[in-house]
């Protein structure tokens, strides 16, 4: 009691002087105006001695280990609490992931990335938890990690990452809260300087797509105006409303599926807009518009499709608007090359904007699990509580202060040691602080105004600004996941084949709805489509 | 009594052979390690697994992957692909070295010889990942093999696009590189056949074609046959890895096959029991096909492999 009295005192003060300091007018909008949350004290260090726990994550280059990890070190320097890291390159972690759920050799704390390098536990973390392999966090978070908790605890954050049986099994970052907008988004990419010569305008609809690529290869000598999109994301699709490509080789349960505006599931391999859209495309296939080698081009291979854009052989293609630079690595031989986000397309000009699936809840990144072999799970979270005071924000959003960053009229702003990397400055960031602070709140937008120049925020609007954003977090239980892919496991390979042979022949593409898609259809799609429905109003019903 | 006399037979051989049974110590501590005690994986393929419950506390499905895979709109295109495309590599891969070492044999300049034998034999020891690659160019519109087919044919794609073209590469690529390898095996038992028994034949007045037939062949026979027997065990295992390296799913109709298939369920799909259950079917109707060839062997021929 008497330490609460105290505690409240504390943040009195503090919130007083965050105030005062405040006090000066500053025109900058926006940051200040979130909730500030419940400061109490973290006394440091955490822990009498040092103690080491077993981490087990992703990362995406070798660069980035985050046994090297600047701030990460100051951590444990800090605090006595030491993270004894595995650091596996994303396109090895769901394999090595397996394997350590295989070989039971649990460290204290493993990511659980949705993105690349993303893993599956069947049935999701609520069963992992169920399974005894995850840790329910929630029951430990008021008394470990209070201040963690007073910024969790709401109610549009706790329904993304709280389970049906109300677990949390994991630490996540909370990232946003102030933008109602992803910061950006996959795009498309285009020559602007081909629109340009041809004296075209940027195309917004379908057949304004039509009329440009017809131009990069008659005019510009395009031999693939348009490539595949990497990733295969499915951006031509949308326009035909088809939101989650249903041909997508890495795809799998959720990812394969999508609900309407009326919340009712769909699979696009069976809607009237998928074999629209495979007309239009076989149409363009034909006419030498579309990649040519659309069938053999591996999925994600940037390389590959920044030789053909940099040597002028293609002239649009999809993807992030982060690969911009290795597009213009490519083009040293083009003279005014200028490679340029595009806005998604619309159907016609009037269609409603085209929805894009994001599958990361809106408010919090991919969780770090604390597992159940860990021995001391109130002291990891005491760790993570820690870097929710403003001491820890600085340090594992900022860096070191003087190093990475330094403080100019009392906001942090990053040293040129940052901004000037030839890593690039958000790269060599991750590879400086590790990316993981699990409050990012205002540092994120702050951050990226000082990493991004405006030019490029810019361009990335076009293509946020194109879309209708639709966060998706559902989850399959693991008998459903079973279920569907039973079902799904010989829908995949004839719809990834289909796809394939409907684009390189017009014929097949007429005749889809009748051929290819009855014939999924007699796969017992439907089946599918109402359990991932269950499972859809599962997650819309939760609150 | 046959018995025992065997017993002492073992015994004896034991007492003679002892340095050498414990030379032999390592290699079968390495198929007991890294072969047999992984069979215990398998299990998995009557599970449905999950990692984290490992093979011991899955649940038990029985039979049910097996149905899953029998009952798949894709089970006979696989049977089919799969018997194609390695009934087409033995017969190839058993008949060009043979051809290649009856040529060499009858080659009398030795420098010409030992010139073709080696440029044939190069090829073996290119890594499959670059043989690939060489294949991906040479067949591209833009390469040599795809140029020729699309001034002749008007193909302008990739050859590795048509669902026809798969099978030809796969059975032409596969000579190019494994001939002249397996062309030796054939010339080290050419030279063991007795020249006295071609001087015997001359003086009977056989000619080049008849001693061909009747001492070359017969004289190398029991080495075609052996090949040919540990090469069916490989009939259900065709180069899977060459195939993954090959194909995309728009030549599916050709070019998947068993272990493609068991690749993308278990690998990329992570549907490791389906997978497991998939590689079983496939590894017992292999090791059923190695006993069927070698009975077939035993009773038309004197050789066989066990």
């Amino acid at each position: 009691m008497n330490k609460r009295f105290w505690s409240v005192l504390v943040v009195l003060a503090l919130a007083l002087a965050v105030l005062a300091s405040c006090a000066a007018p500053t025109n900058t909008p926006g940051p200040t105006a979130t909730p500030t949350p419940d400061i109490s004290k973290v006394s440091l260090p955490l822990a009498d001695t040092v103690q080491t726990f077993k981490a087990f994550l992703a990362i995406n280059e070798s660069a980035q280990d985050y046994k090297d990890n600047v701030v990460w070190k100051k951590v444990a320097e800090l605090t006595n609490v030491q993270l004894d890291f595995t650091s596996v390159l994303s396109s090895n972690y769901t394999t090595e992931f397996n394997l350590m759920l295989a070989a039971k050799t649990y460290p204290d704390l493993f990511a659980y990335p949705s993105g690349s390098g993303s893993v599956n536990y069947t049935g999701g973390l609520e069963q992992a938890v169920d399974d005894g392999v995850a840790l329910d966090v929630k029951p430990l978070l008021a008394t470990d990690a209070p201040l963690y908790w007073s910024l969790l605890n709401k109610p549009e954050i706790l329904r993304d990452i709280q389970t049906d049986k109300g677990y949390i099994p994991g630490v996540y970052q909370v990232t946003e809260l102030t933008n109602d907008k992803p910061a950006f988004v996959w795009g498309m990419m285009i020559r602007k300087d081909w629109l340009d010569t041809d004296g075209l305008t940027m195309p917004t609809t379908i057949d304004e797509w039509h009329t440009v690529l017809t131009a990069f290869k008659d005019k510009n000598g395009a031999t693939f105006p348009l490539l595949k999109h990497l990733g295969d994301n499915p951006i031509f699709m949308q326009a035909y409303g088809i939101v989650a490509n249903p041909a997508n080789q890495f795809g799998s349960g959720v990812g394969l599926f999508y609900p309407d505006t009326s919340g009712k599931i769909h699979y696009g391999g069976v809607e009237q807009g998928y074999a629209d859209y495979l007309k239009t495309l076989s149409a363009w296939y034909a006419e030498g518009l579309y990649d040519r080698d659309f069938d053999t081009r591996g999925i994600y291979d940037l390389p590959g499709e920044a030789a053909l854009v940099g040597t002028g052989k293609a002239g649009a293609t999809g993807g992030y608007l982060a690969w911009k630079g290795m597009f213009y690595g490519a083009a040293s031989t083009q003279t005014g090359f200028a490679w340029v986000a595009a806005p998604a397309p619309k159907l016609t000009a009037t269609s409603d904007l085209p929805s894009e699936q994001v599958t990361f809840p809106k408010y919090v990144s991919d969780p770090w699990v604390i597992t159940k072999a860990c021995k001391n799970p109130d002291l990891l979270l005491k760790l993570f509580n820690w870097m929710c005071t403003d001491q820890g924000q600085l340090l594992m959003n900022w860096g070191v202060e003087g190093d990475s960053y330094t403080m100019v009229n009392g906001k942090p702003q990053f040293t040129d040691k940052i901004l000037k990397s030839d890593k690039g400055a958000s790269a060599y960031l991750e590879i400086y602080n590790g990316n993981f602070a699990p409050l990012k709140l205002e540092h994120g937008p702050v951050q990226s105004a000082q990493l991004i120049d405006a030019a490029t925020t810019t361009e990335q609007n076009v293509q946020v600004d194109s879309v209708n954003t639709v966060y998706l977090t559902w989850q399959l239980t693991a008998d459903e996941s079973t279920q569907v892919n039973a079902i799904m496991s010989d829908i995949q390979t004839y719809i990834q084949e289909q796809y394939v042979l409907a684009v390189k022949s017009p014929t097949v593409a007429a005749g889809w709805m009748a051929t290819q898609a009855a014939q999924i259809k007699s796969m017992g799609i439907d089946n599918a489509i109402t359990i991932m429905q269950t499972a859809y109003d599962r997650y819309m019903a939760k609150k | 009594m046959q018995g025992t006399k065997r017993e002492g037979k073992i015994r004896v051989d034991w007492r003679r052979n002892r340095t050498y049974y414990f030379l032999l110590l390592p290699v079968l501590l390495y198929y007991v390690v890294f072969l047999y005690i992984p069979m215990g994986g398998l299990a998995m393929a009557f599970e449905h697994f999950s990692p984290a419950k490992g093979v011991f506390g899955s649940a038990f499905v029985g039979f049910a992957n097996f149905v899953t895979f029998f009952k798949s709109y894709y089970f006979w295109r696989l049977i089919r692909n799969t018997l194609i495309l390695s009934a087409l590599g033995l017969m190839f891969g058993v008949l060009s070295p043979v051809g290649l070492a009856l040529l060499l044999n009858e080659v009398k300049g030795r420098l010409f010889k030992k010139t073709i034998q080696t440029a044939t034999y190069i090829p073996y020891f290119i890594s499959l990942v670059v043989v690939a690659s060489l294949i991906k160019i040479f067949v591209a519109p833009e390469g040599p093999v795809g140029n020729l087919f699309s001034s002749l044919f008007g193909l302008d794609n990739s050859l590795l696009t048509y669902a026809n073209g798969f099978r030809p590469i796969m059975v032409v690529s596969d000579m190019w590189q494994m001939t002249g390898y397996i062309a030796v095996i054939y010339l080290a038992a050419l030279s063991g056949i007795d020249h006295e028994q071609y001087e015997a034949a001359r003086i009977d007045g056989a000619g080049h074609w008849k001693q061909l037939l009747h001492i070359t062949i017969p004289g190398i026979a029991p080495t075609i046959i052996v090949l040919f027997i540990l090469r069916t065990g490989q009939l259900l295992n065709v180069g899977y890895e060459k195939i993954i390296l090959l194909y995309s799913p728009g030549i599916y109709e050709t070019a998947d096959v068993i272990s493609t298939f068991v690749y993308r369920k278990g690998l990329l799909e992570f549907n490791y029991s389906y997978a497991a259950a998939v590689g079983l079917f496939n590894a017992v109707a292999g090791l059923a096909m190695v006993l069927l060839s070698n009975w077939l062997a035993k009773r038309y021929t004197d050789t066989r492999l066990f």
